[in-house]
């Protein structure tokens, strides 16, 4: 026994100190003796004038990536759609920019702006079950929150008043009707929506079923709309699924499918692969894009490099990518408990 | 042996059980003050959008404390008044009365702990649907994980003879029980709980590191 009991020990203190030292080592020495490697690329936005993604290097005014420079000045007109508010204070905002008339107000209506955190993913982070659906028509102007929450079953969806805690069967069975009419099949796969009532307007929910076909659900006047989202191509299967709900209603949301590969889903339904198949793992890559009316700048964080592409606002079409490697990677690895991309404590080593 | 703990412990015990309970019971006066200010409706939304541990975190730290309090209460005068000298002198096997009486100190922390979480449940049920006291449980888990752990660690510190062996032990502890505390999201620790649970049944072996160093004489 005595034996077992000095194993146990020694066992916890290797464990412990495989946990310990690479983390002062990675938190108080990398920064130390590798601190010029260690920061990711600096703030890139496309220019569709220059053709080129520039960057907002600290102190040393603009760069792009084609190894020009820029004055801050020129880098502002460049960037007019990002820099809208520095062009009017100057006086240097043009009533078009490549042919389309613009106004402040415009640009601030049709910029958007996405992150994706992998800790986002639903697979990354623990998930009660239940979730809420706002009235996408509500009588009033602004959004309202609901009396009620739902949860997905196997059988179909359940309703369950919040107040009482008990279970709403005529909109269950109304909603779950309305799901399997345009063929849903139960249990939901994969789900998102954003039930913040702060936002402008509400356009539910996108679904994935067990058949791995696309759905939008959202409750209109009281009653469900559910919306079959046709995948143009039948050999694409979809992944996960994102609710974009930005002001100038330019998307309905974003898709992945089994291969990684991005899509676009239009106001008109369509599903199309954004960048001719740009690649991005929703469960290990953060995504930003910062978009205007003719282009999107679309930032992916991978582990092994940082990818910028830049695609047409209109087709989803590439205009232009660079991919920024990391160098060698100065962290020591050990056992992890807790990861940055995702929200689960468990025992891994890297 | 387990007569003797009982008679040992039973006002120490009383007095966590109080605490713990009152604490408990703190915290689902907030819970229901809270539904009868701003309505069940709310506290559902908050409950699903926020990540936090809403209504249970004030227990955070407790179940440790009472863990390390239960050991102090019955390891000390053990090694105090060297009634654990007298104990291991008794015709019995040693390993046997050490199971005893760290046995004891674990059922009386278990139905501690378990007399909060029926306290926790019968508070949320009423109110709550199953994924959102779940939730609260869930989050709770590896803070009652974490009293069983500071009861067997802290019984391996106090009985040991050694004041350097002491403080590494410490160490050891302090480093283990960071392991519990490392995340407030609710269900974060689902995919270790199993893990945790090994490691707590492990622990019950260590205080037997200290009475083995004991019977040798090391201090």
């Amino acid at each position: 026994m005595r034996k077992l009991a000095n194993a146990v020990l020694g066992l916890i203190v290797l464990l412990l100190v495989i946990w310990e030292l690479p983390w002062l080592y990675n938190n108080y020495a990398v920064s130390f003796f590798h601190g010029d490697e260690l920061g990711g690329e600096p703030f890139t936005l496309y220019s569709a004038m220059a053709d080129d993604f520039i960057q907002n290097t600290e102190g040393q005014g603009r760069r792009g990536v084609s190894g020009r420079e820029y004055t801050v000045e020129e880098a502002d007109s460049l960037l007019p759609f990002f820099w809208t508010t520095q062009l009017v204070n100057a006086g240097r905002l043009p009533d078009t920019i490549r042919g389309y008339a613009v106004t402040p107000q415009l640009i601030r209506q049709t910029n958007i702006n996405y992150h994706h955190r992998a800790y986002d993913t639903h697979t990354n982070r623990p998930n009660c079950g239940l979730w809420l659906l706002l009235e996408s028509m509500p009588k009033r102007v602004n959004l309202e929150d609901p009396d009620d929450a739902f949860r997905f079953t196997h059988e179909g969806i359940e309703f369950i008043n919040m107040n009482t805690g008990q279970l709403k069967p005529k909109k269950s069975q109304l909603f779950t009707d309305a799901l399997q009419v345009k063929g849903f099949a139960f249990p939901v796969h994969e789900i998102d929506g954003n039930p913040d009532t702060r936002k402008e307007y509400d356009e539910g929910y996108l679904l994935i079923d067990n058949n791995r076909q696309l759905y939008q659900m959202k409750m209109t006047a009281g009653r469900p709309y559910v919306k079959k989202i046709e995948l143009p191509d039948n050999e694409i299967t979809p992944k996960f699924v994102f609710v974009t709900e930005f002001r100038s209603r330019c998307l309905r949301g974003f898709m992945t499918d089994e291969n990684n590969v991005l899509y676009a889903i239009t106001p008109a339904y369509e599903v199309k692969p954004i960048g001719s198949g740009i690649h991005f793992d929703p469960e290990q890559n953060n995504m930003m894009i910062m978009g205007n009316m003719l282009d999107w700048t679309i930032r992916i964080t991978t582990a092994e490099a940082e990818e910028f592409y830049a695609v047409s606002a209109f087709d989803y079409t590439l205009l232009k990518s660079y991919i920024a490697p990391y160098g060698s990677d100065p962290y020591l690895p050990g056992l992890h408990f807790t990861e940055t991309i995702d929200r689960w404590v468990k025992p891994r080593v890297n | 042996m387990f007569y003797k703990e009982w008679i040992k412990t039973r006002w120490s015990l009383l007095f966590i059980l109080v605490v713990l309970c009152g604490y408990v019971g703190y915290e689902l006066l907030n819970f229901l003050r809270a539904i009868g200010a701003m309505g069940g409706a709310h506290i559902w939304i908050a409950m699903i959008t926020k990540d936090e541990p809403m209504f249970v975190r004030h227990l955070q730290y407790l179940p440790m404390v009472a863990g390390i309090a239960l050991a102090c209460v019955q390891f000390f005068p053990e090694m105090y008044h060297k009634c654990l000298k007298l104990t291991l002198h008794l015709p019995c096997s040693h390993l046997r009365m050490m199971f005893e009486m760290l046995g004891f100190g674990l059922a009386a922390l278990l139905v501690c702990f378990g007399l909060n979480y029926l306290i926790l449940w019968l508070g949320f049920y009423p109110s709550l649907a199953p994924e959102l006291y779940g939730k609260m449980l869930l989050v709770a888990l590896p803070w009652y994980l974490a009293g069983f752990v500071s009861y067997l660690m802290s019984a391996w510190i106090i009985l040991e003879g050694s004041w350097k062996r002491r403080i590494f032990n410490l160490v050891v502890m302090f480093l283990c029980l960071k392991v519990f505390y490392l995340s407030n999201f609710p269900g974060a620790y689902v995919p270790s709980l199993p893990w945790l649970i090994v490691f707590v049944l492990a622990c019950i072996l260590l205080p037997w590191i200290s009475i083995d160093r004991f019977k040798k004489g090391i201090e």
